[in-house]
């Protein structure tokens, strides 16, 4: 379903991934693990043309992932996401942001002029009812509280029919009794539709509780990568150690400089 | 320590040069000016001479000033209206993010500069010598340059809305101009609205004036009646430019109120 080849992405001089080698099936449900700065966010939007990758192929349900708009609008139909910040239109309504899952599916001026299919409104109305929603149907977006907007964000994703759902730290800002209800919420689209998803964590004990296969990232290398059951400690150490030489080279300059600074007021 | 000593002195001397400079800077746009306060004082007598002829206001041509009233309010309307039509999609070529390419970015910020720098004035008196006198050269020149205002208004709170959301939408496969429907344009609505309304008035007490080189409305009774030495119909005017300027500014901020706050 989607394959990773040898991915490099670079940021100025900044090399982001390294040479990501990832292979993902159809259904499976899959936790990217790793610390700030890792990579993940980085890698998910190479799958959806997000992100431009420098060398490297990505191929989604058989499609290769390049930069022609064609090719970029055909895969984003398949690949829906969500977000940390949930990113829904503040001041729209719950029913119009969900709406925004079919533009890729839609014309472009009936849409613009606020016309829907009914098929479309229909299938809005359905998404909703599965996040529990559908009482707030004709809120404003910005009005419900943070997990209700995750919620709408995912009544969004999947109001696209995507076969593949990525989900960036959908967590991150939600407190851990939300977390766990959004988490679930993940895991119940994954079986009941069999669409494949990948959710980025850093919070190891939601990964431990939801996870099937953990694919772990430090800085921009896949270290670990296996089923939640066999993780070991030594896992876990190589994803979240940080001592890397490249690391202590900021702290040197940083001690460095406040060393300057005092001289001066002496 | 020492060194210390050294910098600080250095920064108190660039800090004294500097303070100079600015001085006399004043001093040399003063003379230029003929800035003078005896000139003022000496002025006075004057002054009070012309407001004296001034009074009291002549209210019988107010019936004659129905029509000039309203076709400053006409001008104003249609020239803001026109400044709208044209500054959007300007002012979406000119944002960063989501300007099709860099040509168009530039070209699009190159016209709005110089529909700015020229100011209503200029552009009514060219408007003027080009279409003849009345009130349509004047709707023309406050449509020029307030495209100029508004396209970068609008460009700059296209270029502040949520990087987000845009993404988000990218995600969904949208077409660029339903992003610009379904993300952009309830993001920046308040403020669209807001900076539209606020060139209105202004276009409003700039339409009373444009009249003075022949662009039409309540400006050009005004300096007909200075030139005719007929001050008393001075005042009356002035009077109507008041009060015609603080009704639409009430209005204004009732229909800003009324949208935004509900
Ligand atoms: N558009 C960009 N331009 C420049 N640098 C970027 C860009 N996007 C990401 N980076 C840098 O790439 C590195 C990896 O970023 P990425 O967002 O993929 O990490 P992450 O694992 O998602 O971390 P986080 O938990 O903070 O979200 C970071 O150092 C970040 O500063
Ligand atoms: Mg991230």
């Amino acid at each position: 379903m989607i394959k990773l080849e040898n991915i490099r992405k670079k940021f100025g001089n900044l090399e982001v991934l390294k040479g990501i080698n990832l292979e993902i099936k159809e259904g499976e449900f899959v936790i990217l693990l790793g610390l700030s700065g890792a990579g993940k966010s980085t890698l998910l939007r190479t799958i959806n043309g997000l992100v431009a990758v420098c060398d490297g192929q990505v191929t989604v349900d058989g499609i290769k992932v390049s930069d022609c708009k064609d090719t970029v609008r055909q895969i984003r139909k398949k690949v829906s996401m969500i977000f940390q910040q949930f990113n829904l239109v503040k001041r729209s309504s719950v029913l119009r942001n969900v709406l925004c899952g079919r533009l890729g599916h839609s014309n472009v001026l009936n849409t613009c002029i606020n016309i829907f299919e009914k098929d479309d409104l229909e299938n809005a109305r359905e998404c909703l009812k599965r996040v529990g929603l559908l009482d707030k149907i004709h809120e404003r977006a910005d009005k419900l509280s943070g997990g209700q907007q995750q919620r709408v964000g995912i009544a969004r994703a999947i109001a696209q029919k995507p076969k593949i759902l990525l989900a960036d730290e959908p967590v991150a800002s939600l407190d851990p009794k939300i977390s766990k209800e959004i988490m679930g919420l993940l895991k119940k689209i994954n079986r009941e539709d069999k669409i494949t998803v990948i959710v980025s964590l850093h919070d190891l004990h939601l990964a431990y509780e939801f996870g099937e296969r953990i694919v772990g990232l430090n800085h921009g290398r896949i270290v670990v990568d296996k089923s939640v059951t066999e993780l070991n400690e030594e896992d876990i150490k190589k994803i979240y150690e940080s001592c890397d030489v490249a690391d202590q080279g900021p702290m040197d300059i940083f001690q460095v400089d406040t060393g300057k600074a005092e001289y001066k007021y002496v | 320590m020492y060194k210390v000593k050294d910098f600080l002195l250095k920064l108190s001397q660039k800090k004294a040069a500097f303070t100079l400079a600015v001085i006399a800077f004043y001093v040399w746009s003063a003379f230029g000016v003929n800035l003078s306060i005896i000139n003022i004082i000496e002025g006075i007598p004057n002054i009070a001479d012309f407001i004296s002829r001034m009074i009291p206001p002549d209210f019988s041509i107010l019936d004659k000033m129905v029509e000039p009233t309203l076709e400053t309010i006409q001008i104003s309307v249609w020239g803001t209206t026109l400044a709208i039509f044209f500054s959007i999609p300007l002012g979406l070529l000119a944002a960063k993010n989501i300007t099709p390419n860099n040509f168009w970015y530039t070209l699009s910020r190159q016209i709005l500069n110089f529909l700015r720098a020229t100011s209503e004035l200029i552009f009514a008196l060219v408007f003027v010598s080009a279409v003849g006198l009345g009130p349509f050269p004047g709707v023309l020149a406050l449509a020029f340059h307030s495209t100029g205002m508004l396209g970068k208004f609008y460009a700059e709170a296209i270029e502040n809305v949520d990087k987000g959301v845009i993404e988000a939408l990218e995600a969904t496969g949208a077409h660029k101009l339903q992003i610009i429907v379904f993300g952009i344009v309830p993001q920046i609505s308040p403020e669209f609205l807001t900076y539209s309304l606020y060139r209105w008035e202004h276009n409003l007490r700039q339409a009373t004036v444009l009249g003075i080189v022949g662009a039409g409305g309540l400006g050009f009774e005004l300096i007909t009646s200075l030139r005719l030495f007929k001050y008393r119909e001075t005042a009356t005017i002035l009077i109507i430019i008041l009060v015609t300027v603080t009704i639409m500014d009430y209005v204004n901020s009732k229909i800003r109120n009324k949208v935004i706050g509900g």
